[in-house]
């Protein structure tokens, strides 16, 4: 029984000296670049923007504070979307600004995703993923493997790597050279702040000229077959609203309204003119468990979205699109607000 | 599934657990032989037939040699166990390389053979269980060893997967009686068994993963690096292959020890060598053992006059090199070390009296080390080219290229030495160094942690594998 008892407090003093040498080297880990940009601008700004590439590439902060007639010798509203971000990374990152408490902050505009478990291949254990899987998200994320609809050795693969992408960030595993170099090093100085795009308000537009190539190439598709974008926007005029929300949309969303609420900040949800209506959100909104839903997938409010001078390729509006959008994403935020006022 | 992967971790703690839940002897050196035969087959299940095979031959052969009454039988039988082991180990290690050697001579000469390479597959480890099992029939047959009679115990000496794939080369003097006795828990050295794991986690993890891009750039092409570049490039090889070997033999020790058996030694502070024989009493000791005691000693040792010495230590050398490896590279690896041995034999007998005491201990350390990292430049190199320009580099200062490596890494050699120094004392201690549990728990927790986050994800396999 000693023995046992014996075995018990070792194990326990082992957790303990492992647990704080992890916290203490998670502390000191850099974070992602538009996270450490966030803590800079933290007491400043008043919206922000969450989402994939569609918030990224089409949310022009300029356009927005000008509409809203704001000055723009500073920012206000600020651009924090990042390519291929799913609702789970969502609501990771929304912790991480609500994170900061920041004073000025009354609006959080995220983009309405669907649910999914799925990782892609290619971006297995980088560190923005391994970023994402808190404990809190990966149990959410594992429960909804569990419980989908999929082959048992799909499942499987699912539950090992999100486990696996955890296990890493737990043990902060060959985290230690980032950990060194972030000492006594201006945070920012480590990364390449062109992602921040051309006015540094995280805004960065899809351009020809400064697209990537794998952009490019999905810009001569759609150029070359755009029927696909007309057919939809005809489509969706007949769809209906998307059907049910599963119970790991409403999860995940009531704990980011929870959180958001709790930090006095209220949460503004946008659907981006996709091809295909998202299945859940306008139910969200019936039941309630979401205030605010601005659903951009309506050819026939915005049939600018669904033609073809207005698009960059099948999933995202050029420039010109993207002005287009916000301008009316502002004036749509400002009926919001202002019924908030009432 | 090696020492550092996470499913080692998951692998080892069940049976682990289960090892110490079994009540019976007999029961756990089942599971233990169950949990060795699963461990080998994580690889490649098809070659554990080889390790059974083995096994089973040299089980029949040890009584065999043992029961029989005529030298003559007892002989006949000892050559079927060696012929069936080493057998094994040509046709799956060195059938390729003899094949392609063969036909490379004949090329020379004017012909053109044809000669088919077979690509075999080497098997993980069967450098190190066919030296386990000729050692025990070698040991039956100059009666120092009496046979097992139970096929369990053989099988378990045999397979026992901490040692399985990389060794230490354990005698079955050694092992074969502790399989007798039923290990307790409350015999286990807990704190000695944890920290020599963590010691080889940390160099294996930490120190070789991490230094090996650097290595592989230089090997990869010697000749467009500088001689400052060779000079850190070349020890860094030493300290990852040091690191990664011995830290295999320390994570393999402490495995046993934390099972309940004990491994033998298989470094001991190489690098501290005065020189080349002493090298060879610290490096990879089981091999250097075994060889000394099934080859050199049987071929007369030095028992025949000078010159049959030499030859001896030279064929030693020469084939110990070839064990490492079916190249000429590791021959001629092995025969350098074999002509320093020779030399330094000789040097011994003959060196003047005079000595400097205070810097004599530094000189020696040194030129043994750099003597090392010249040989190490063979062990590595892809070709004998490329070894050339290394030897070029380290030995003698001159190199066409101009790609560098930053000073900052002889900071690191000298930190890794000091804890090298600092290791080799701990380790002859008279008295364990004792700490209180909780401290020893905590700090364990604390260095673990560090060193997670100090590893390298990718597990690159460990360098002795392939051997």
């Amino acid at each position: 029984m000693r023995a046992l008892l014996r075995g018990v407090l070792g194990v326990a003093f082992f957790c303990c000296g492992f647990g704080l040498t992890a916290a203490w080297i998670h502390e000191g880990l850099p974070e992602r670049m538009k996270i450490t940009w966030f803590h800079r601008l933290a007491q400043d700004v008043d919206v922000v923007f969450l989402g994939s590439s569609h918030v990224y590439k089409q949310f022009d902060p300029l356009v927005f504070d000008q509409e809203r007639g704001i000055r723009n010798d500073s920012f206000h509203a600020i651009n924090m979307g990042a390519l291929g971000m799913s609702l789970t990374e969502e609501m990771y990152l929304l912790d991480r600004i609500l994170d900061e408490h920041p004073q000025q902050l009354e609006w959080v505009v995220v983009e309405a995703l669907p649910f999914s478990t799925e990782l892609q291949n290619e971006n297995d254990f980088g560190i923005r993923r391994i970023e994402w899987h808190d404990v809190a998200t990966t149990w959410l994320i594992l429960r909804a493997v569990w419980q989908e609809q999929r082959p048992w050795p799909e499942k499987w693969d699912l539950i090992r790597r999100h486990g696996e992408h955890c296990l890493h960030r737990l043990l902060n595993l060959a985290r230690g050279p980032d950990f060194l170099h972030a000492w006594g090093e201006d945070p920012l100085a480590a990364f390449d702040l062109s992602g921040l795009g051309p006015r540094g308000d995280g805004y960065l537009p899809l351009q020809l000229a400064t697209a990537s190539q794998r952009s490019r190439k999905m810009h001569k598709a759609f150029v070359q077959h755009p029927q696909q974008v007309l057919q939809a926007g005809s489509a969706l005029l007949q769809a209906g609203d998307g059907g049910a929300a599963d119970d790991f949309l409403r999860e995940t969303v009531r704990r980011m309204e929870a959180r958001a609420s709790a930090e006095g900040v209220g949460l503004i949800w946008w659907i981006h003119p996709n091809l295909e209506r998202i299945s859940g959100w306008r139910q969200l909104l019936a039941d309630g468990a979401i205030s605010h839903l601005l659903a951009y997938d309506d050819p026939a409010r915005f049939p600018e979205f669904y033609q073809v001078e207005w698009r960059f390729d099948r999933f995202h509006l050029n420039k010109k699109g993207s002005t287009l959008m916000t301008r009316a994403f502002a004036q749509d935020f400002l009926q919001i607000t202002g019924e908030k006022a009432q | 599934m090696i020492f550092t992967e996470f499913r080692f971790l998951g692998f080892f703690l069940l049976v682990f657990g289960v090892h110490w839940l079994l009540r019976g002897l007999r029961a756990r050196k089942i599971w233990l032989l169950m949990a060795s035969y699963v461990f080998y087959a994580a690889w490649d299940w098809r070659f554990l037939s080889l390790i059974m095979g083995s096994t089973l031959v040299d089980y029949w052969a040890g009584m065999r040699i043992h029961d029989a009454s005529h030298e003559k039988s007892r002989k006949a039988w000892l050559r079927l166990s060696l012929v069936a082991n080493l057998g094994m180990l040509g046709f799956f290690k060195y059938c390729d390389f003899f094949l392609h050697s063969a036909a490379s001579l004949l090329q020379s000469v004017g012909f053109d053979p044809h000669l088919p390479t077979l690509g075999i597959i080497l098997p993980v480890g069967i450098s190190f269980f066919t030296f386990q099992t000729m050692s025990y029939s070698l040991d039956i047959y100059y009666r120092r060893l009496e046979p097992t009679r139970s096929l369990l115990d053989l099988s378990l000496f045999v397979g026992f997967f901490p040692q399985l794939v990389a060794g230490p080369i354990v005698r079955a003097s050694d092992f074969l009686p502790q399989l007798k006795r039923l290990p307790r828990f409350a015999d286990v050295s807990w704190q000695p068994a944890l920290f020599l794991f963590l010691c080889g986690f940390i160099k294996k993890a930490c120190i070789s993963d991490n230094l090996a891009p650097m290595v592989d750039g230089y090997f990869a092409d010697p000749s467009a690096w500088s001689v400052g570049a060779a000079w850190i490039a070349i020890p860094a090889y030493a300290v990852q292959i040091y690191c990664d070997f011995s830290g295999y033999s320390d994570m393999a020790i402490a495995c046993a020890a934390m099972l309940g058996y004990r491994l033998c030694l298989n470094f001991d502070g190489p690098y501290l060598a005065m020189d080349i024989r002493d090298f060879w009493r610290r490096w990879h000791i089981s091999l250097s053992t075994w060889l000394r005691d099934y080859l050199y000693i049987p071929l007369g040792g030095s028992r025949g006059g000078e010159w049959a010495t030499q030859r001896n230590l030279m064929l030693t050398m020469l084939l110990g090199g070839l064990w490492h490896g079916a190249s000429w590279n590791f021959v001629v690896w092995g025969g350098l070390h074999g002509v320093a041995l020779a030399l330094h034999r000789t040097w011994s007998k003959k060196k003047p009296s005079f000595s400097l005491p205070a810097i004599e201990p530094v000189v020696s350390i040194a030129f043994t080390f750099w003597f090392v990292c010249v040989c190490w430049i063979l062990f590595r190199a892809q070709n004998f080219a490329d070894a050339w320009h290394g030897i070029q580099a380290f030995a003698f200062l001159q190199s066409p290229g101009t790609q560098t490596l930053p000073l900052s890494w002889f900071l690191l050699f000298a930190v890794l030495y000091l804890a090298h120094m600092l290791a080799a004392k701990l380790r002859h201690r008279e008295q364990p160094l004792r700490v209180p549990n909780w401290a020893f728990a905590f700090a364990y927790g604390v260095l673990f942690a560090l060193s997670f986050a100090f590893m390298r994800v990718d597990h690159p396999p460990f360098i002795y594998f392939q051997f």
